[in-house]
C-alpha cells in the first residue's frame, strides 16, 4: 500500500516550529505554548503510526446475470495491526451501480479479526465487465498518514441483455426443409389446408376429399401446407452507437437481437448473427437451446470499433447467409457502410427487413442556430435514406427506445404482407 | 447532519470563538495593542476575520493549504491581542488546546471529501482521540507556563533550556522518523491468487 502523509503533518510541524521561533525572537513564551500542542500531536502521530498488513478477498454470489439483476459482493478483510479507519471504495464502471447505499464504506479493523463488508451492485447494461476491485484507504489513529492500495481482482461479470418480450416476430418469405412452426408456401404434408386438386395415381387415400368427390363424381384430393422452419440472420449494425445519459442505441439493438434470437429459436428456426462494424463478428445459423447461449455470449461482446475502412458484404463468410434466409437488420441508419451493405443484400435477393433503432432521442439538441440547421439537415438525410429503402421494396420499421419492440415488428409484418399481396 | 458538515461547522465555530476572545482581550489594559489606541483591537479582529475567511475558503473546497494559514493567523491574533501579564499567559495553554482542536476538526472534515457510509463508532473514536490529544496538550503546555511563573530565569538560562529542548525535540523526531521508515516497508496488500 502506498503511504501518503496528510498535509496536516507539514502544517503542524511548521506551526510548532513557528511558535518556538516567535517565542525566541519576540520573547513571548505564549508563542511556544501555542505551538507546543502541534509538536506533541506530530510526535504522537509519528509514534502511533503502523503500516497495516491487510489481506482481503472478494466473494461474489454469481458471475452470470441478466441486466437489472443484483450481484452481491462480500469483501473479507483482515489485518495484523489495528486499522482505526479503513475505507473501501468501488470504482464502478457504467454498467454497474451501487444499489441501496453508498459505494464508499468505512469500517474499523481489529488486529487479526476478519471483517466482512457487503455491498449490492445493480447491473445497468449488458456486457462483460470486470468485478470491481475495491480501493482501500487506511487512516492512522490521528489522521497524519494514509495508506492507499487496490485489491487485484481479475474475475469478470457477464451481464446478459434482458431480451425484449415478443409474441410474434417477422415471418420469413421462404421456409427451409426442416420441420418447424412456420407455414410453408409449398404444398405437402401438413395440417393447414391449402387447396383441392383432382386425384392422380399414387395419392394417398387419406387425403381424398370425400364430400367433394361424391358431389362431382370424381376423386379429389386435399392439399396441405407443411410446417417448416426458417433461417433467420440478425444483422447488427456496429458502425455507430448514439449515446446519451448512460444509454445508447446499441444497448437497445442488442436487447432486441437477444429477444429476436430467443423467439425464433423457440420456434425451431435456425438463427445466426452478424455484427457488422469496424470488427466483423458472425455466428453461423444453428438451432437448438445451446445456440441462444452462443448468441448472447456473442452479443455481450458487441462494441463499436472506430474504423474508416470501407467494408462491404463480401467480407461476410458465405455460410453465414444461407439462401432463402430472413435477414433482420437492427441499425441506426447512421453509417453509409451499413446502409450500403443492407442495400447490397437486398439487391442479391435476400429477404431483408430493417428495424431502425431511432437515434433522435439520444441526439442532444443544440441551442445555437448553426447546430439546429445541422440537425435539420441530418434528419432530412435520414428521411431520404428511409425513402430509398422503401423504394427498393425493403420493409422498414422504426423502433423508438422505450416503446415495445412487438409494436414495431407488427407494423413491419403488416407492411411485408401488403408487399407480398401486391407481388 | 453529515459528518463533513458537522466537523466543518464545529471548526468554524471554534475559530470564531477563539478570534472573539483574542479580540476582546485586546480591548483590556496591558494588551500589546493598547499602544495603538482605539484602533488597537482592530488588528487581532482583522487577523481573526482573515483566519475565518481562510477556513471558509478551505473547508468547502477541501483545500488543506489555507487551513495552516488560518491557524497561523489565529495564533498571531492571540499573541497580539492578549496581555503578557495576569492570567492570560496561563490561559494560553487552554487556547493552544483549543487551537489544536480547531485544527483537528478542520483537517478531519477534509477526510470526508469522499462521502461514504461509516459506522458511528469510528467517528466517536476519532472525536475521543482529538479530545484526548487536546487535553494532553493543554496539560503539557501548562507545565512550562507554571514553571515560568514560579521560577523566573535569566535570558541566558532560558536560551540554554530552549536549545536543549530543541535538540531533544530533533532527536525524538529523528528517532520516530527512523522507526517510521523501518516499519513502513513495501506493500503488503494481499488479494486472491491470479488464475492460472
Amino acid at each position: 500500500m502506498t503511504l501518503t502523509a496528510s498535509p496536516k503533518l507539514a502544517a503542524y510541524s511548521a506551526l510548532g516550529a513557528a511558535g518556538l521561533l516567535v517565542a525566541l525572537v519576540w520573547g513571548r513564551p505564549e508563542a511556544a505554548v501555542l505551538g507546543l500542542p502541534f509538536i506533541v500531536a506530530v510526535l504522537a502521530g509519528l509514534a502511533l503510526v503502523e503500516r497495516p498488513d491487510i489481506q482481503a478477498s472478494i466473494a461474489i454470489d454469481r458471475d452470470r446475470l441478466l441486466e437489472g439483476d443484483d450481484v452481491h459482493l462480500a469483501v473479507t478483510i483482515q489485518s495484523t495491526t489495528d486499522v482505526p479507519w479503513l475505507r473501501l471504495a468501488w470504482p464502478l464502471p457504467g454498467s454497474l451501480a451501487a444499489s441501496g447505499g453508498a459505494d464508499v464504506l468505512g469500517l474499523r479493523l481489529v488486529a487479526d479479526e476478519p471483517a466482512t463488508v457487503e455491498t449490492v451492485l445493480t447491473t445497468k447494461r449488458w456486457g462483460v465487465v470486470p468485478v470491481p476491485s475495491p480501493l482501500l484507504r487506511a487512516h492512522d489513529e490521528l489522521g497524519f498518514f494514509r495508506f492507499e492500495g487496490a485489491l487485484a481482482e481479475r474475475r469478470t461479470l457477464r451481464i446478459y441483455p434482458r431480451p425484449e418480450t415478443l409474441r410474434r416476430a417477422l415471418t420469413a418469405a421462404e421456409t427451409q426443409n426442416f420441420s418447424g412452426n412456420e407455414l410453408s408456401r409449398v404444398r405437402g404434408d401438413g395440417i393447414e389446408f391449402a387447396d383441392i386438386r383432382p386425384y392422380v395415381a399414387g395419392d394417398r387415400p387419406r387425403h381424398v376429399n370425400w364430400r367433394l368427390s361424391t358431389r362431382t363424381g370424381q376423386l379429389h384430393i386435399n392439399q396441405m401446407h407443411p410446417e417448416r422452419n426458417t433461417d433467420v440472420v440478425i444483422f447488427l449494425d456496429l458502425f455507430s452507437d448514439v449515446r446519451s445519459g448512460g444509454e445508447g442505441t446499441l444497448d437497445y439493438a442488442v436487447r432486441a437481437a437477444a429477444g429476436l434470437a430467443e423467439h425464433y429459436l423457440a420456434r425451431r428456426d435456425r438463427v445466426g448473427v452478424i455484427g457488422f462494424g469496424g470488427v466483423l463478428r458472425w455466428l453461423m445459423p444453428a438451432m437448438g437451446s445451446t445456440q441462444i447461449y452462443r448468441i448472447v455470449d456473442a452479443l455481450i461482446d458487441s462494441e463499436v470499433v472506430l474504423s474508416h475502412f470501407w467494408r462491404g458484404i463480401d467480407v461476410i463468410p458465405p455460410g453465414t447467409l444461407p439462401p432463402k434466409s430472413l435477414i433482420v437488420a437492427l441499425t441506426t441508419l447512421m453509417d453509409e457502410r451499413s446502409v450500403d451493405a443492407m442495400l447490397d443484400l437486398r439487391a442479391r435477393g435476400f429477404d431483408l427487413a430493417v428495424v431502425e433503432v431511432v437515434a433522435e432521442p439520444f441526439a442532444v439538441p443544440a441551442s445555437h442556430d448553426a447546430a439546429q440547421l445541422a440537425g435539420r439537415i441530418w434528419r432530412l438525410d435520414r428521411a431520404a435514406t428511409r425513402l430509398r429503402y422503401r423504394r427498393l421494396g425493403v420493409p422498414m420499421v422504426q423502433w423508438r427506445p422505450g416503446e415495445p419492440l412487438q409494436r414495431a415488428l407488427a407494423e413491419g409484418q403488416l407492411e411485408r404482407r401488403s408487399r407480398w399481396l401486391h407481388a | 447532519m453529515a459528518p463533513r458538515l458537522t466537523t466543518a461547522a464545529l471548526a468554524l465555530i471554534g475559530a470564531a470563538a477563539f478570534g472573539a476572545v483574542a479580540t476582546a482581550a485586546s480591548t483590556g489594559p496591558g494588551s500589546p495593542m493598547a499602544v495603538a489606541g482605539r484602533a488597537g483591537p482592530m488588528i487581532p479582529g482583522f487577523l481573526s476575520v482573515a483566519a475565518l475567511a481562510c477556513l471558509v475558503l478551505a473547508l468547502p473546497l477541501s483545500e488543506a493549504g489555507p487551513i495552516g494559514l488560518a491557524l497561523a493567523l489565529l495564533g498571531a491574533a492571540w499573541l497580539v491581542g492578549t496581555p503578557a501579564s495576569g492570567a492570560w499567559p496561563t490561559l494560553a495553554a487552554v487556547a493552544a488546546g483549543a487551537l489544536l482542536a480547531v485544527a483537528e476538526l478542520a483537517y478531519w472534515s477534509l477526510d470526508f471529501k469522499v462521502a461514504g457510509k461509516d459506522p458511528p463508532s469510528i467517528h466517536v473514536r476519532r472525536g475521543a482521540a482529538i479530545a484526548a490529544l487536546a487535553g494532553a496538550s493543554i496539560a503539557l503546555a501548562l507545565v512550562p507556563e507554571l514553571n515560568l511563573s514560579l521560577t523566573p530565569l535569566s535570558g541566558l538560562e532560558l536560551t540554554a533550556i530552549g536549545l536543549l529542548g530543541a535538540a531533544a525535540l530533533i532527536a525524538v523526531a529523528a528517532s520516530l522518523a527512523r522507526r517510521l521508515r523501518l516499519s513502513l516497508e513495501p506493500p503488503e496488500l494481499h488479494g486472491p491468487a491470479a488464475p492460472d
